[in-house]
């Protein structure tokens, strides 16, 4: 399946947020907010939202800034 | 008496920015040094192939009220996203809303920020927009239900100070909300006349990260806010012309000559 995830294409074999994260990144993903298709996604909503073909997720992290 | 924010009191009037120090060790060196209790942090897209410095703990170890921006959006659209990210991320309401599309000047969009504190009121977000020194644009966001005002003194990260004071002056003078000065205070006498001014606090980033000793600079903005508002509370004498002799003896000496 195809996905948008932060404005790049790839594919994957995730059928929730929480299987995308786990297959992107090699440890636990630690402070990260979730957006499906420009909705914010609850941390504890995250393997309970399907993933379809096409869909955008947008992950952001904390950082420093003023 | 302390400043209150949305029935949040503070008593340091000095916010930091947290970005441009050298590490995050620097960093919260700096915000210990300055006393503050509350400095903005910002989002930005995961990158996995880059290593992620932790931010949000060490500051949540130091209990500081954290006030996530919007930087980055140049749209309505855009700041409200991220401050729905930002709210789910840090696990606040508190937004700093800033929405500059000019890259150059870093020049807050009015238009577009009016629109998303509109947004974000209604949502429930407690709205501190950072604005161009605007009187009239800081009554109308103070009518929508923003928390506070955050006009800039200067370009961000210029350090010039305070080359808006004279709608300054007047946004303070009207505001029924607190008023944080943000943006351009380069050096510790430009936050100490923002507060003489009656600013409520100011908001201090680059004059402190980018400076050769970020702890000792952080020491002196904090003295320089305490100083400028104990000033502002004293009464300020009024400016004359003219010279107004102090002593009694001026005109014994006038006599004898």
């Amino acid at each position: 399946m195809k996905l948008y995830v932060n404005n790049q294409h790839i594919e994957t074999q995730a059928s929730n947020i929480f299987e995308l994260l786990a297959e992107q990144s090699e440890s636990s993903p630690q402070n990260i907010a979730i957006a499906l298709n420009g909705e914010v996604i609850h941390k504890q909503a995250w393997d309970n939202n399907p993933l379809n073909e096409n869909d955008r997720v947008d992950i952001f992290t904390a950082i420093a800034g003023g | 008496m302390s400043l209150v924010i949305a029935n949040k009191a503070f008593k340091s009037r000095l916010f930091l920015g947290t970005g441009k120090f050298p590490s995050t060790k620097d960093m919260i060196k700096a915000v210990q040094a300055s006393g503050t209790e509350l400095v903005t942090v910002a989002l930005k897209r995961v990158n996995w192939d880059q290593g992620q410095e932790e931010i949000i703990h060490p500051l949540q170890q130091n209990k500081l009220k954290l006030l996530p921006n919007t930087s980055g959006a140049k749209t309505a659209e855009e700041a409200i996203f991220l401050a729905e990210l930002g709210r789910e991320l840090f696990a606040t309401p508190w937004v700093k809303l800033e929405i500059h599309p000019d890259h150059k000047y870093l020049m807050p969009d009015p238009i577009e920020t009016l629109e998303a504190a509109k947004v974000l009121v209604e949502k429930g977000f407690i709205v501190l927009p950072y604005v161009h020194a605007d009187p009239v644009l800081c009554k109308r966001l103070e009518h929508i239900g923003c928390a506070a005002v955050m006009p800039l003194a200067a370009p961000i990260g210029s350090n010039q100070g305070l080359n808006t004071k004279a709608f300054l002056e007047i946004i303070i003078h009207q505001s029924a909300i607190p008023v944080v000065i943000d943006a351009g205070l380069g050096a510790p006498s430009h936050a100490a006349h923002a507060m003489e001014l009656g600013a409520d606090a100011v908001l201090v980033n680059t004059a402190i990260a980018s400076a050769s000793a970020s702890l000792d600079m952080a020491k002196a903005f904090s003295q320089a806010v305490v100083a400028g508002r104990l000033a502002f509370e004293s009464g300020l004498g009024p400016v004359s012309d003219e010279a107004s002799a102090t002593s009694p003896l001026t005109s014994f000496l006038e006599e004898c000559i």
